[in-house]
């Protein structure tokens, strides 16, 4: 099972979970290259863009323009079970 | 650049300002009357050089002008498509006005159904979620992209986030159509490792075409220091008059080459091939004026 099994509202959720007080502005899908990117706001803490790659399930968090590669354990859960 | 929006433009007018110098293209013929096509001549160096970058000019030209101008309208095209925004928001959203911000939303899966099933030949490329403080207030965006050519080509579909049906679906103007080319002839239609490596080369010449005309520019107020094999060489080129047919024919040919093998990959990657070969053509005519010379 890959992330891509995961629809898009879904993955959007889990992202939202993650990172709470967030709105979500947009939601970009990369078909060439599997990545899905989510355009998020806040109030307090500014923008982030966070870029999901189906293959790998790994996650680019771009905040401030300082890059991190994180994993949201939630996310990895929902490869293998319904969620 | 790390520069921000100053950087951005500074590289927007140099793209402009590089078509302007590609201009030059006007001075080509009066060059050219007594000489054929490549002729490479070591007279003198300041002809040597201008040889050189005549014979790189008319390779790298519709290259460089292409990729100057989508440059320049990719940066500076930004306005255009504001005013064409706000035009038609005015237009479709006249009703939505004094309509509250829909606190109650369909979810950006069912946008995404709704938007397919209205154009079911197109594949979505994003999902604009609608903003409280924002100008789309009411609906999800939700564009989508086609095959070949229309893959470079966007076509929104507003969703009522409160209902759930398409309130439009986004229509491009020819001007806007035009405008977003742009971005793919700049950027991305060198996909294969083939199409790099040419695109490298022919980035190479281009640079190569600059610094002759540069340097020729600046040999021209040094003293002529022929000697007796510079004169031998150009006793053995002698002048040959040229009609303005034999003049363009090979110029016009490759700058047609050069429109093709840049746009062709537009319409697909199963045009990457073809492009490549294209684009190697110049290339190879360059290598064989250089060998010849």
């Amino acid at each position: 099972m890959n992330a891509a099994k995961l629809s898009v509202g879904k993955q959007a959720e889990i992202v939202l979970e993650r990172y709470p007080g967030y709105n979500l502005r947009a939601v970009y899908l990369d078909h060439e290259k599997h990545i899905n990117g989510f355009s998020l706001r806040s109030q307090d803490k500014g923008y982030d863009y966070i870029r999901l790659d189906l293959n790998t399930a790994r996650f680019i968090r771009r905040s401030n323009e300082q890059v991190r590669y994180e994993v949201i354990p939630k996310f990895m859960i929902c490869l293998w079970d319904a969620c | 650049m790390y520069l921000g929006s100053f950087g951005r433009n500074l590289f927007g007018a140099m793209c402009g300002l590089s078509v302007v110098a590609l201009l030059g293209i006007w001075l080509y013929a009066p060059f050219m009357k007594n000489i054929s096509f490549g002729t490479i001549r070591s007279s003198h160096r300041r002809i040597y050089w201008m040889d050189w970058h005549k014979l790189l000019g008319i390779a790298t030209l519709s290259w460089a002008v292409l990729l100057s101008l989508s440059g320049f309208i990719f940066i500076f095209a930004g306005p255009v498509h504001n005013a064409w925004n706000e035009s038609i928001r005015k237009e479709y959203l006249i009703d939505y006005q004094d309509k509250p911000f829909p606190v109650q939303r369909i979810s950006i899966d069912e946008a995404m159904e709704v938007t397919q099933a209205a154009l079911p030949d197109r594949r979505i490329t994003g999902i604009e979620v609608p903003q409280e403080d924002g100008k789309m207030r009411w609906h999800y965006t939700v564009c989508t992209q086609g095959e070949g050519w229309d893959a470079h080509l966007n076509k929104p579909v507003w969703v009522d986030a409160s209902t759930g049906k398409v309130t439009a679906v986004i229509q491009q103007p020819w001007y806007i159509q035009m405008l977003s080319m742009a971005n793919p002839v700049h950027f991305s239609n060198h996909d294969t490792l083939p199409l790099k490596i040419l695109w490298f080369i022919t980035e190479a010449l281009t640079c190569i075409m600059i610094i002759t005309g540069i340097y020729a520019w600046f040999v021209k107020f040094r003293p002529n220091k022929g000697n007796a094999a510079n004169k031998l060489q150009a006793k053995s080129v002698p002048p040959v008059r040229q009609s303005s047919r034999q003049i363009w024919l090979l110029p016009v040919v490759i700058i047609l080459i050069t429109l093709f093998r840049i746009t062709a990959p537009l319409a697909g990657k199963e045009w990457s091939t073809i492009s490549a070969v294209a684009l190697a053509i110049p290339l190879v005519l360059t290598g064989y004026y250089w060998l010849r010379s």
